[in-house]
């Protein structure tokens, strides 16, 4: 079965801890929502207060009744721009760029790009930002080619009639726009003659996957509409036009969107109060048409302080997304729409790339007791997303310090609790040897808690035992030396009456109480054989002995005191010399052998065998017949254990193996008795080392 | 002139039972209880032989402490010990108290009585100049059978009746190995085998004590004991 132990068992109790960071989650779910609520109301609040001033200006809220139109809505730059086709000048602006997109088809590579304009003092400028992979440049020495990648850009001029002029460059860098006049030679012939427009200036930038054409405009050279056509030529061979897309749609061509400009008047009293980063202003007329826009939903946050580890494991924050309505002249929405109908609001929504939750509030404004506009201001959630990372990684750091310490902790009692469980279990094991016989005693531990108590019982415990043990194997002596005086008594008081009487049937029953008593003394006799052992064992004198041939005077000896009993003595052809007592040895063998003759069946011999190994020799004495009871083999060794059931001449107290143990523990040995593998008798084993 | 023998043991039956047993033989027996009984009359009187006791009633070794008190007033009286413990026998031959022999309980009436009669007739020839001595020479050992008196190469060895006796059954025929049932009938004790091997290791040591060489009891391991030539 699998042990599973107190430490496992505790470190699995640690991983409760483990549970904190998500009870955390939740409460920061929370947080988040709350923080969601109250941005949602500063918002509104923020809305309400950009509406109030602009409610003293009604004028500034034109009441349009045009149909409405296609507009491209310019911002305000705050610094005049590099013409130079790349958009690090820009970068704060990008977010306001409006994609386009080849609608329809299925080519490879579709033709995309984002358009912005703005203006700075007496210029427009128009980043055009196109997806390109194939770039056709024009052919050299084809003024005026048009079967290339080229941009055209449609305005109305001052008085209101439609141009056009081409950006076809021939190779990247300055891109002199051109347009077509229509001239009468000296015959009266028309032809196109190809006239440079030297008012607007183009770079034309090929950058990764694409170009940038960037273009600046003087205010006063164009009327009120402006688009752009943007003609991709993918196959340098063909030299076809794959995909025209304009700014206005497919009526570009003819009637390019109005240009919107961010209101002076309402920018003037809005531009001082949305100075904070990470939110956009619009202020909208009553049909939701722009009049001014500030400010960028982009925010600059610090992205540092937070672990890599954990922007493995928690979604990424964006602080850059694409953003619906950046550039955009007209806006819908339900809190727009709820503004414009006189009651402010707010709305979440997504950005259409999923990166990040906006917030918007709408507020009406009011003038003359009609809604006349409305103020929306929004905010990305990415500075609340930002909290709740920090909120969460500060937790995961805490709890992972405070699991971690726990751990240490709980690793380190469990280790010590397992190590004092398995010293005191190796202790109460080491206590009783495989007699069952106490052979030391334990100091209790001096701890105060349950396991030292549990120590200091099995100490107490084992105490018991052994004073119980000793009072076992010391009775043995004090009852013989209790029944000495009794015996006398009776012998003395015997022998008085054998010499009075002289009665022969007097004479008959006083023999028999003489041999009665003499089997008495025997018995005390025997019972104190081993103490007296026990007391040999302390005055023993160990001496270099040859055990073959103490082996072979004390087999002789057998053979004189056992007539009827065969012996067999196998010993090595050389000296073993064995460290030992002889008188001991000799003990020891008289009570193996005594204890075979009586077990032997008397038909083979009994068997007295010696072996010289390397660093012990053991001594083995067979006898053939009787077999030892199963689960008895140790058991035998122990005092007053007999496994005799019939009844000799001689009682027998089952001291003679626990002396034979005795006498072998004395000599450091090994005894063990069993029965032969082929059944037919018992071995007993006896192996001595020979350095002691 | 009838021999005096003086009996202290503490257990009636047997004080009773041997100084019976004494008197039928023809001595005197005066027997006690205690040792301040035993001494005041010791004081007054003192016997040709005593056997103690050697637990006293509430004193376990109160015979020691009489044998000691007796020893300084005779030190020629001969004095047998008696115990129910073997292990008093190491006390004894340990303390030097100059008993002449030690028995416990459970020997028979006739060993004791042996005894008694033996350490008399050593009295007797001790006192009688004219007594042919037995002297019986081994080589460097010489016995004297009538005095129980044994001298190693010319100097006394100590011995208690029973060891003499032993002594001597090994050394009357050198060489010849002597089993521990025919040393027990010579020393006329009755005992197991472990008592006779520890009354001849307590032989050796004495020897041993006046020469640390001597080896000339040698055991036969499974047999028995022989004096080497």
């Amino acid at each position: 079965m699998y042990r599973f132990s107190i430490r496992a068992k505790l470190l699995l109790l640690s991983l409760a801890i483990l549970t904190v960071p998500y009870v955390g989650f939740e409460y920061l779910r929370e947080l988040e929502r709350y923080l969601r609520d109250s941005l949602e109301t500063s918002l509104v609040d923020a809305a309400r207060a950009v509406a109030g001033p602009l409610q003293q200006h009604g004028e500034l809220f034109p009441v349009s009744t045009e149909p409405l139109d296609k507009t491209v809505f310019v911002h305000k730059l705050d610094h005049p721009m590099q013409l130079d086709g790349y958009t690090d000048d820009w970068y704060s602006y990008l977010d306001w760029s409006t994609p386009y997109r080849e609608s329809g088809g299925n080519r490879p590579d579709p033709l995309s790009y984002s358009f912005l304009i703005s203006r700075y003092q007496q210029y427009f400028y128009v980043l055009l930002q196109i997806r390109d992979a194939q770039l056709v440049y024009q052919r050299p020495d084809t003024p005026g080619g048009l079967d290339n990648d080229h941009i055209v850009m449609v305005y109305t001029d001052t008085n209101g009639v439609v141009q056009h002029c081409y950006f076809s460059p021939s190779a990247p860098g300055k891109a002199r726009p051109f347009r077509f006049r229509i001239n009468e030679d000296e015959f009266g012939v028309e032809y196109r003659a190809v006239e440079y427009v030297n008012n607007i200036s183009g770079v034309w930038q090929p950058v990764e996957g694409g170009y940038n054409l960037e273009i600046a405009i003087p205010v006063n050279g164009i009327g009120d509409r402006l688009g752009f056509i943007v003609n991709d030529v993918d196959d340098a061979a063909t030299r076809a036009v794959a995909a025209a897309v304009g700014t206005a749609g497919s009526g570009t061509d003819t009637n390019p969107g109005r240009i919107l400009q961010s209101s002076p008047g309402i920018e003037g009293i809005i531009g001082n109060m949305m100075q904070e980063g990470g939110r956009r202003i619009w202020v909208l007329d009553n049909r939701g048409q722009v009049l001014a826009g500030q400010g960028s939903l982009t925010r600059q946050v610090a992205p540092g302080s937070i672990n890599p580890l954990y922007r493995l494991i928690l979604p990424a924050i964006h602080q850059r997304f694409r953003d619906d309505l950046s550039g955009a002249s007209r806006l819908q929405g339900e809190e727009i729409t709820e503004a414009l109908a006189g009651k402010a609001d707010g709305r979440w929504r997504r950005s259409p790339d999923g990166k990040a939750v906006i917030v918007s509030a709408a507020a009406p404004v009011w003038a003359d007791g009609a809604v006349r506009g409305a103020v929306v201001v929004e905010e990305a959630t990415t500075g609340i997303q930002m909290q709740q990372r920090r909120a969460m990684a500060t937790l995961f750091n805490k709890t992972l310090l405070v699991f971690s310490v726990v751990t240490v902790l709980l690793l380190l009692f469990a280790t010590r609790l397992s190590y004092r469980l398995r010293k005191l279990g190796r202790e109460a094991d080491a206590a009783i040897d495989e007699h069952g016989r106490v052979t030391g005693l334990f100091t209790g531990s001096s701890a105060s808690d349950e396991i030292g108590e549990l120590s200091r019982k099995y100490a107490a415990i084992l105490e018991r035992l052994k004073q119980y043990n000793d009072y076992l194997e010391m009775m043995a002596g004090r009852l013989s030396h209790e029944l000495r005086t009794p015996i006398t008594v009776v012998r003395s008081s015997l022998e008085h009456l054998k010499a009075d009487r002289t009665d022969v049937s007097e004479q008959t029953y006083l023999e028999r109480a003489r041999e009665g008593i003499e089997r008495l003394n025997l018995i005390v006799m025997r019972l104190s054989e081993a103490t007296r052992l026990e007391q040999a064992l302390q005055s023993a004198e160990k001496q270099e002995t040859d055990m073959a041939a103490l082996l072979h005077n004390c087999v002789e000896g057998y053979r004189g005191a056992y007539p009827e009993t065969a012996f067999s003595l196998t010993v090595p052809g050389k000296a073993v010399p064995g460290i030992v007592a002889p008188e001991l040895m000799v003990q020891m063998l008289d009570k193996l052998v005594a204890n075979a003759v009586d077990f032997s069946s008397g038909e083979r011999p009994v068997e007295i065998r010696l072996q010289d190994r390397s660093d012990e020799w053991i001594l083995s004495i067979t006898n053939y017949g009787f077999l030892l009871p199963a689960n008895m083999d140790q058991q035998l060794f122990n005092s007053m254990v007999s496994l005799r059931e019939h009844k000799g001449a001689e009682p027998h107290l089952g001291l003679g193996l626990y002396i034979v143990r005795l006498i072998s523990e004395y000599h450091d040995g090994r005894i063990s008795a069993r029965n032969n593998p082929a059944g037919d008798g018992v071995t007993f084993s006896l192996c001595f080392p020979k350095q002691t | 002139m009838t021999k005096h023998v003086a009996l202290v043991e503490d257990e009636k039956a047997i004080r009773e039972n041997y100084s019976e047993a004494l008197k039928k033989q023809g001595f005197g027996v005066s027997s006690y209880s205690d040792r301040r009984d035993a001494i005041r009359a010791f004081r007054q009187r003192l016997p040709d032989l005593a056997i103690i006791d050697i637990a006293l009633g509430e004193e376990a070794e109160g015979g020691f402490d009489l044998c000691r008190e007796l020893r300084g007033m005779a030190p020629a009286l001969p004095i047998i010990f008696l115990t129910a413990r073997d292990s008093d026998f190491d006390v004894i031959s340990g303390l030097r108290l100059g008993a002449d022999d030690y028995l416990t309980k459970d020997v028979s009436m006739h060993q004791i009585l042996a005894r008694v009669a033996a350490l008399f007739r050593r009295i007797d020839a001790l006192q009688d100049e004219y007594t042919q001595s037995a002297v019986h020479q081994v080589g460097d050992l010489s016995i004297d059978g009538n005095c129980m008196r044994v001298t190693w190469k010319d100097r006394e060895i100590t011995l208690t009746l029973t060891e003499f006796w032993i002594l001597n059954s090994l050394a009357r025929i050198p060489g010849h190995v002597k089993n521990r049932t025919q040393l027990m009938d010579d020393a006329k004790i009755f005992v197991d085998d472990g008592t006779v091997t520890s009354h001849v290791k307590r032989i050796r040591r004495k020897f041993e004590a006046v020469d640390p060489d001597f080896n000339c009891i040698e055991t036969v391991y499974g047999m028995g004991y022989r004096w080497k030539k």
